[in-house]
């Protein structure tokens, strides 16, 4: 099943929890590092005092295992006494007055220059600040390119900077280099909160399987715990993320998934309990689903967690209940107003309707009329037609052709039109949709087949056992003159196609077809309409006086065109030919072509291949409506 | 120093939270950052020249709710009922935009999905040209009945939307391409199973000010990375010495060139480009700087499309409202006041050109209004 559910419910439900990440990050402490301050020891080389350079790097050595003392020590120009407010400035990190500062010391004293180390200190502050900047204000492809331009990509020793730059490849499709930088903090770095953060950064930014690689990088501790055990949660987290989004990741241990699942229970964000939810429903485990979905409700869950709930009901046949729940939640969400609509069209649209309680009919249809669905009037409307009640049956196929004018809508208007007797009326819906919806010209040209009585016109058992036991010979023949490919008439000479006038005459067709019925010049525009609701408010426009293009009368042929997509029309049987389509194609695209598959790589695509197996036409049509 | 260490370690734990925003790459992001949509600005009340709306709906919109392509055997397609859409929104013409919106469904929705069929001609038998859809009507159609659905609170258009946008979301875009989402311009034809130089695109389908506000609809696709990669596609789509984008664009083999069986031509699809860059206040100044450099070096007076490879002028555009993406660019680049001109109806003008200069001026009104001095 999870089919076509639903990538997207489950992306959408997941995409709400992951959020809840926040709670347990913000537990971690991080001592903060930062880069390693070596202003002291600049400033003892600058005096050559060798004795307080040795101490103090030393001193570093042992804050900063990783640290080597700066090649440029006693190269660089020294800095000396007389910055030292110039430093205090830096220190306070006030770029402005500092450099303010500088040049004013530059007007006094021409031949003054500050120090290489204050210099360089400055540029990458500067730098820093700039690729902050941008990160703060959504500009991760220019913090990218800044931290790529400067010498950032390899790594950095600070570590703030390093995991903004890192996100910032990973925000602009740059993961390879951000997978870089998480690398050299793990290969460099020794510090515990610092390599544990770096990875939470990661499973932030990167795919599943990038981060899986890190992972895999933690150090084994004592007593046989891994560094990393201590986001073992987290981990889990994005694990179950990655498998709801069909991304490879390593598979989640059952010891993992119980501790994830004591945690959900202990946990205040119902979120949490949602997410359980949705792996267990993507895993097929609907009755664990539904606990998991009612107990993130219970406590304080929104209307997603609802949402996942009734397609969990729905998975476990539990229509009625499914129904109830959507409806209760339709106005917090738009999705479960769609699903509402959805479940009980697909009872509606059955050939014998179930029993649907009045009140629910009503509700049903007060929805539909707010929400203006096409999809809903169609479903009353095959309630309608299939329980006998043609003239309701009409109301909303008008309504359903105005709004969502399918085949299988317009087929249903045309028939219930047909069996009011109005025919000039569904004369003129039949060729309207000639070259387009197959299934309405066929009313006009039967397929020769016998098919028994709509129900409503079955009004003897013994009448139908007769039909069926008497197949109608004159349909009989029609079919096997329409479907024998050598009898057809202009059928493989090749000159020129052979259009209605002439080949109706010749063919049986022309027998059940009046030649005022077919074809026959209509509007090519299907003028239903269905407003939201009337009046509408004044516009803005109101002040000036309205007025519309004039259409000049519409000239329309009579005789069709092939619609790419569109299959064969029925008279295309008996060898009459429709005009070439408006790429000039003249062959039939029928639905086993491109047109009706799914590009490789796309949402639809994996949905289709994940609901191909085993999913039920019906309930794949319900899901993929629900979305 | 102590104090920038200490002052970096308070960012170091709110910066955390990035953890849960960013997730992998399949998280929809507006979920995450709930809002991001919200806070994108609304479309509604942007057009306010009442008179120029009305003269063009006198012109290019029939009783029905029909747009017009005047230029083009008086045809209609899900682009255009888009835009009319949104212009009604714009111009909080709620009557209007109801007259299209009923038009483009009882006529454009005969698909077996939400999505379009993409062009209708009255003088044909059936209407309806092609079952096929184009990802930009479709993208348009459902943006617009998002701002209604935001301007007017109304179900009826809130439902209609998430239907069409999760659909675009589902059939239209690669998302898991290696360069980052590739936009589909439509459902059948142009993907890699369908041609061999295959994912073919067009950059003026990436309608940039619609991402922003899809994640209202459809909040489980992240629409903000497909307009980032939109964004660098346009990057890299530079041709010729104009350094220009092309109509349709390949991606086989990873870099962008010019598709198979398209004329090499910076033309009527591509000159929307920077209209929709800028409608979504996204871009740098880079972005925009090859369509104004050519646009200063033709002048206002001579807008033609271009052979990118040979830098040949093919077609004049000479009709008023063409004018106004470069009034728009020039704007953006320069902040040039918007000419007068471009605020009403030109007398003469059909159904594209005119359609995108009230574009342009909702564009313009919605991100630099400064260009208005109003």
């Amino acid at each position: 099943m999870p089919a076509r559910m639903s990538a997207m419910n489950v992306a959408m439900g997941v995409a709400t929890l992951l959020a809840t990440g926040v709670v347990l990050v913000a537990t971690i402490g991080i001592a903060c590092a930062g880069p390693v301050d070596d202003t002291a020891l600049r400033e003892y080389a600058g005096q050559k005092r060798t004795d307080r350079v040795e101490m103090e790097t030393r001193r570093l050595e042992r804050l900063h295992p990783d640290w080597k003392p700066p090649a440029d020590l006693w190269s660089a120009r020294p800095s000396g006494p007389d910055e030292a407010p110039l430093w205090d400035l830096y220190e306070a990190g006030d770029l402005d007055l500092l450099r303010r500062a500088i040049a004013q010391r530059r007007e006094q004293q021409r031949d003054w220059n500050p120090s290489d180390d204050l210099v360089d200190k400055i540029k990458a502050m500067e730098l820093r600040a700039q690729i902050m900047d941008r990160a703060a204000s959504g500009k991760w492809t220019e913090a990218a390119q800044l931290a790529s331009d400067n010498g950032l990509a390899g790594g950095t020793r600070d570590i703030e900077l390093l995991w903004i730059v890192a996100e910032a490849f990973a925000r602009t499709e740059r993961a390879s280099e951000a997978a870089v930088l998480y690398k050299f903090v793990l290969e460099n770095r020794a510090d515990a909160a610092e390599r544990t953060a770096t990875i939470l950064k990661a499973l932030g930014t990167l795919s599943m399987a990038d981060a899986e690689k890190l992972i895999a990088m933690g150090e084994a501790g004592t007593g046989g715990r891994n560094e990393f055990d201590d986001i073992r949660l987290d981990i889990t987290r994005a694990r179950i993320s990655a498998f709801l989004h069909n991304d490879p990741a390593n598979a989640i241990a059952a010891s993992d998934l119980a501790a994830f699942e004591e945690f959900a229970h202990q946990s205040s964000d119902p979120r949490q309990a949602a997410l359980v939810a949705w792996h267990a429903f993507k895993r097929g485990e609907f009755d664990a689903a539904r606990d998991w979905f009612k107990w993130s409700i219970a406590h304080g869950g929104d209307a997603m967690s609802a949402h996942g709930l009734a397609l969990t009901l729905l998975k476990l046949g539990l229509r009625r209940e499914a129904e109830e729940v959507a409806f209760a939640w339709r106005e917090p969400l738009t999705n479960n107003k769609i699903l509402f609509i959805d479940v009980l069209e697909t009872d509606l649209t059955r050939e014998v309707p179930p029993f649907i309680e009045p009140a629910r009919i009503a509700r049903y249809a007060q929805v539909t009329m707010k929400s203006q669905s096409g999809e809903g009037a169609q479903g009353l409307a095959w309630y309608a037609y299939n329980s006998c009640q043609f003239e309701i049956a009409l109301e909303w196929f008008k309504r359903a052709v105005a709004w969502f004018p399918k085949e299988a809508t317009v087929y249903g208007y045309a028939l219930t039109l047909q069996r009011l007797n109005r025919h000039r009326e569904f004369i003129e819906i039949v060729n309207r949709y000639d070259g387009l919806f197959p299934k309405v010209v066929g009313l006009l040209f039967r397929d020769g087949f016998n098919h028994p009585p709509p129900l409503c016109e079955r009004q003897t058992d013994s009448e139908i056992a007769w039909s069926r036991s008497h197949p109608r010979p004159d349909y009989r023949s029609t079919s096997a003159s329409g479907q024998d490919g050598a009898n057809r008439p202009g059928a493989g000479d090749g000159s020129r196609p052979t259009y209605y006038d002439e080949a109706l005459v010749n063919s049986r067709a022309a027998y059940r077809v009046a030649r005022s019925d077919f074809p026959v010049p209509v509007s090519p525009q299907n003028p239903l309409r269905f407003a939201v609701r009337a009046p509408l408010p004044p516009d803005r426009s109101g002040r000036v006086a309205q007025a519309f293009r004039v259409e000049g009368p519409l000239q329309p042929p009579r005789i069709a065109r092939r619609v790419p997509g569109a299959g064969a029309m029925p008279y295309e049987r008996f060898g009459i030919a429709l005009l070439p389509a408006y790429d000039g194609a003249t062959t039939v695209k029928v639905h086993t072509t491109y047109y009706y598959y799914a590009a490789a790589g796309t949402t639809w695509a994996e949905d289709s291949a994940a609901a191909a197996p085993d999913t039920p036409a019906v309930s794949a049509r319900v899901e993929q409506r629900s979305r | 120093m102590k104090r920038l260490v200490a002052a970096l370690c308070v960012t170091g734990l709110a910066v955390t939270s990035a953890v849960a925003e960013d997730a992998p790459p399949s998280i929809p992001a507006a979920v995450l950052a709930p809002g991001a949509a919200a806070q994108s600005p609304a479309l509604v009340g942007m057009l306010r020249e009442a008179e120029t709306w009305a003269a063009y709906k006198a012109k290019f919109v029939t009783e029905a709710g029909r747009v017009v392509d005047t230029a083009n055997g008086l045809v209609s397609h899900s682009e255009g009922q888009g835009y009319g859409l949104l212009l009604a929104v714009a111009a909080g013409d709620r009557a209007g935009f109801e007259r299209i919106w009923g038009w483009t469904r009882a006529n454009l929705a005969v698909r077996d999905d939400a999505l379009f069929a993409w062009r209708w001609e009255p003088d044909h038998r059936p209407a309806v040209a092609d079952l096929n859809d184009a990802a930009d009507g479709d993208i348009l159609v459902a943006w617009a009945l998002t701002e209604a659905a935001e301007a007017w609170s109304e179900d009826a258009y809130r439902v209609a939307s998430r239907r069409i946008a999760v659909e675009v979301g589902r059939k239209l875009v690669l998302w898991k391409a290696p360069d980052g989402p590739v936009l589909l311009p439509a459902v059948a034809g142009f993907a890699a199973e369908d041609r061999s130089d295959g994912p073919v695109v067009s950059l003026s389908y990436y309608i940039f000010p619609a991402f922003a506000r899809l994640g209202l609809a459809a909040p489980e696709f992240d629409w903000e990375r497909l307009s980032g990669s939109g964004l660098r596609l346009i990057e890299a789509s530079r041709f010729g010495e104009h350094g220009l984008p092309v109509d349709w664009i390949s991606l086989a083999g990873g870099k962008p060139h010019a598709a198979d069986g398209f004329a090499p031509n910076f033309a009527y699809n591509s000159i929307r480009i920077p209209l929709y860059l800028a409608w979504g206040g996204i871009g740098k100044r880079d972005h925009y700087q090859p369509f104004v450099a050519t646009w200063s070096k033709q002048g206002s007076q001579n807008l033609a499309t271009l052979d990118v490879n040979s830098g040949n002028s093919i077609d004049r555009l000479d009709e008023t409202g063409y004018g106004a993406i470069p009034a728009l660019t020039s704007c953006v680049a320069s902040g040039t006041p918007w000419p007068a001109a471009l605020k009403s109806l030109p007398a003469a003008g059909n159904y594209y050109s005119t359609t995108l200069q009230l574009l342009s001026l909702v564009a313009v009104r919605m991100r630099y209004p400064s260009c208005l001095h109003e």
